[in-house]
């Protein structure tokens, strides 16, 4: 097996767990997922097995932001008003962060295009699963949560919305493919597979079972992923592989705009103006509700309030459905200094990834509308996608232009992929 | 093995015309950039400088450590007390709700003002030092009240959970009165004529009314005071967690001190070490470096091999040089040992002209020259893929910085490292 297979079924494998282990916790541990352990360790197979390389920018910033974060939270509890330190809050920070360090030693075009692949497989599968959840649905069959009946829940990770209907009143619930932590983020994996799609030049097919799974889910995730990534790519010499899918797409947008699933997500395409929205709940609320909080004190904007006090707050509020941003947790936890210096590194993990539609639309999405800081089921697509291919030895994908290649060996699609001297 | 000095050598090569009649050799002209006397920016892989520098983690993580550990704490002290809930309908879902609600009501307005009435302070200095937290699949709900004085801190803890306890009561005996006085509305109102009816009636609301109530009390959620608040202990993350993210803390930061500052200054330690600090480089130990180095030499022929001695490694770089000679001896090739310290002896040497004459003058059919890490010397050998290199270190003399700078001249010769102890 060539070096590029090993890389890539590895990256299939961990995007695999994501997927199926999303809604497990660590065993007597309600609130931190099993997912955390498992990226973890499959890491730490990939760098003994030489999958995997330390990068040395990485994980010097990374130590970096670990030790003034730190030096921080010593300082707020001594000169900070009221702080609200939790040391555990921290080290699961950091903890999460610590497998953004490393580098995937193959990390040439042709194996990321490999790895798209696989991902795209499976997201097919769970694009699958939700089509089936949400027909059945339709057929008459009422939603029941198998997983949580078979799955004792001591080993259920709390804390989610697991689904709920599509709107008031309706006996449908929002798809999640039974095993998805939430429609959300069952969605924004869907999403990540539209774009690798779209970036692999995959068959109109594959892109609308995709499209139409990410329909079923009902959620905007996936969509703002999706559209973000393609607004990238229409300005870069890529965009012509695009023109084959919008035929489809705006077939399909217009049989899912006559559905109950397709109005509702029409209609919330302007719903951060209104104040009991997701958008308006995860993109600006918090910031209204934490932001007189934050400078009351002069201490406490430079040092910060600590280490999770934001979550705290945010959860005494009693406002259902009110999440951290990254920019609020990072700036409202640690202060300033110590926040610009984790900031940097946060960042630094989404640069110089091979595709940049993939970087922008995640970083837009965690950073603006997803509470994407310890979460490891939406940061392992960051992980996967971008961090760990970085940085690139090649061009952006999005610079080479569409053209034809023989196909990759046992690859599904029968599209011609990119030309294999541009790979 | 002959060592000569080679200054007659050398003079005697300057001095007497060639036999044919050509001119006699010129000191070698220098050309291209001179060679850099700093040392280059070398890229250290990280884990290795960490593990290299290990004392520094160590060192750091103590001192941190035992700064968090003895700075003052805050000075607040922090008291609990543990509410229990029961309700004759409870399940997983229902607890969650209940403790949820129960821990927004501990803050809730009438709770407050009934705790600070009890302890006769005002519900603003009370309310923003109470905090409530159900405890995750318990029926449980605790609650933490921090305060200046641990006595106050204890008996304001227990008195807002007797306040959730009376406010709680209240609002069942409410519920129930609430019925109660709707049931007699209903009983004096709507009389019926016909008295058989009007009793029927009457028995009828009667019944409603007992099942209601009973209702009432049996989905109505009971709250007693299971653990009260007897003790404070100090707020805030206590001294051994102190002590152990300080250590952490201090261990991230002088790692990353350990990547980031440069390694020029450090001295040569082991072969080992100096091999996982620079990548590229070919590196042993001087046992297991004479016998490779004499092996090529009768193998592939070459002919010259110039020795470079680090500051501190010189009688090591001469020893191996001699070393070397011997062993390429016993294989039948003539070999000579030139030291090439003095430079202007060394300009000669250096030259491929200069040693193909010195080997001529020496019937030798090799020559090992030991020459120093100046400039002068590796401004010669830098350009020279012919001639084979091998620098010489001496452990715990030679410095990472003066290695570099001259592996990094010699690069088109591919030299080997030799570290001697």
């Amino acid at each position: 097996m060539t070096g590029d297979w090993r890389t890539a079924r590895w990256v299939a494998a961990l995007f695999a767990m994501t997927v199926a282990l999303q809604r497990f916790n660590v065993p007597g541990v309600s609130e931190v997922s099993l997912l955390l352990p498992v990226v973890i360790v499959w890491c730490a197979w990939g760098l003994m097995t030489g999958i995997l390389t330390v990068d040395a920018r990485r994980f010097t910033a990374w130590l970096l932001a670990s030790g003034v974060t730190g030096v921080a939270l010593q300082l707020q509890l001594h000169f900070v008003e009221e702080p609200l330190v939790s040391p555990s809050s921290w080290a699961l920070f950091m903890l999460t962060w610590s497998a953004f360090t490393l580098r995937i030693v193959h990390n040439d075009r042709r194996t990321y295009i490999r790895a798209l692949d696989s991902v795209v497989r499976v997201c097919l599968v769970l694009a699958v699963a939700c089509v089936v959840m949400m027909v059945s649905q339709f057929s008459g069959l009422a939603y029941r949560d198998w997983f949580a009946e078979i799955v004792p829940s001591p080993l259920l990770l709390q804390g989610y919305v697991i689904t709920y209907p599509i709107e008031y009143g309706s006996p449908i619930m929002k798809a999640n493919a039974w095993f998805g932590l939430e429609p959300s983020i069952v969605s924004a994996q869907l999403g990540v597979g539209v774009l690798a799609a779209l970036l692999m030049g995959a068959p109109r097919k594959v892109v609308l079972l995709l499209l139409t799974g990410l329909v079923c889910t009902v959620s905007g995730s996936g969509f703002a992923i999706a559209l973000v990534g393609v607004v990238v790519m229409v300005f870069h010499p890529v965009r012509r592989m695009l023109l084959k899918y919008v035929a489809p797409v705006a077939v399909l947008t217009l049989v899912a705009a006559n559905t109950p699933i397709g109005r509702n997500i029409f209609s919330r395409v302007t719903e951060a103006s209104s104040d009991d929205s997701s958008t308006s709940l995860r993109g600006l609320m918090p910031y209204e509700y934490l932001w007189s909080q934050w400078i009351e004190h002069p201490l406490t904007t430079l040092l910060g309030r600590g280490s999770g006090s934001s979550q705290v707050l945010v959860s005494d509020s009693g406002v259902l459905g009110l999440l951290v941003p990254t920019p609020v947790k990072i700036f409202f936890d640690y202060g300033l200094v110590a926040g610009l210096v984790l900031a940097v590194f946060l960042l630094i993990c989404y640069a110089g990834g091979p595709s940049r539609a993939m970087a922008v639309s995640l970083l837009v999405s965690m950073w603006l509308l997803q509470p994407g800081t310890t979460q490891i089921v939406l940061l392992s697509l960051v992980l996967l996608m971008v961090t760990l291919w970085s940085p690139r030895r090649s061009p952006v994908l999005e610079s080479v232009p569409w053209g034809g290649q023989p196909r990759h060996r046992n690859s599904t699609m029968s599209t011609p992929q990119r030309q294999e001297s541009l790979v | 093995m002959t060592q000569v000095d080679t200054t007659d050598l050398a003079r005697r090569q300057l001095t007497q015309p060639i036999s044919n009649g050509a001119k006699p050799a010129r000191t070698p002209e220098t050309s291209g950039p001179p060679v850099a006397s700093e040392p280059p920016r070398v890229w250290v892989p990280p884990m290795a400088a960490v593990m290299a520098r290990w004392p520094w983690l160590v060192a750091g993580g103590v001192s941190l450590g035992l700064l968090s550990a003895i700075a003052p704490a805050s000075g607040l002290n922090d008291a609990t007390a543990t509410l229990q809930m029961t309700s004759a309908n409870l399940d997983s879902l229902r607890a969650k709700q209940v403790g949820q609600t129960i821990e927004r009501a501990v803050r809730s307005e009438p709770v407050i003002a009934e705790a600070a009435r009890t302890r006769n302070i005002s519900p603003a200095a009370l309310a923003p030092r109470v905090k409530a937290q159900w405890v995750s699949d318990t029926d449980l709900v605790t609650i933490s009240v921090t305060g200046a004085d641990g006595d106050a801190a204890v008996k304001d803890a227990n008195s807002i959970a007797d306040a959730v306890i009376a406010v709680n009561e209240r609002q069942s005996r409410s519920q129930l009165e609430q019925i109660q006085k709707e049931s007699n509305r209903l009983l004096t109102s709507g009389t019926l004529s016909d008295t058989q009816a009007e009793a029927a009636r009457r028995s009828q609301l009667g019944s409603n009314v007992g099942v209601r109530q009973d209702s009432a009390t049996a989905a109505s959620t009971q709250v007693a005071l299971l653990d009260p608040a007897v003790e404070s202990r100090p707020a805030g993350v206590s001294r051994q967690v102190r002590l152990m993210l300080g250590f952490i803390v201090g261990a991230l930061l002088a790692a990353a001190a350990a990547i980031l500052l440069p390694m020029n200054r450090r001295r040569v330690r082991a072969a080992v070490e100096v091999r996982a600090l620079s990548t590229g480089l070919r590196v042993k130990r001087a046992s297991g470096a004479v016998g490779e180095m004499a092996g090529r030499m009768v193998e592939e022929g070459n002919q010259d091999l110039a020795v470079v001695a680090l500051p501190g490694a010189g009688d090591d770089a001469v020893q191996f040089a001699e070393s070397v000679a011997r062993i390429v001896q016993s294989h039948g090739t003539r070999t000579t040992v030139l030291n090439a310290t003095n430079r202007e002896v060394g300009e000669v040497l250096l030259t491929r002209d200069g040693r193909a004459r010195s080997r001529k003058g020496d019937a030798a059919d090799a020559l090992i020259v030991v020459v120093p890490d100046d400039e002068w010397a590796l401004r010669l050998l830098e350009g020279q893929s012919a001639l084979r290199s091998v620098v010489v270190a001496r452990s715990h003399r030679s410095l990472m910085g003066d290695l570099w700078r001259v592996t990094a001249a010699l690069e088109l010769s591919r030299p080997l490292v030799v570290v001697d102890r």
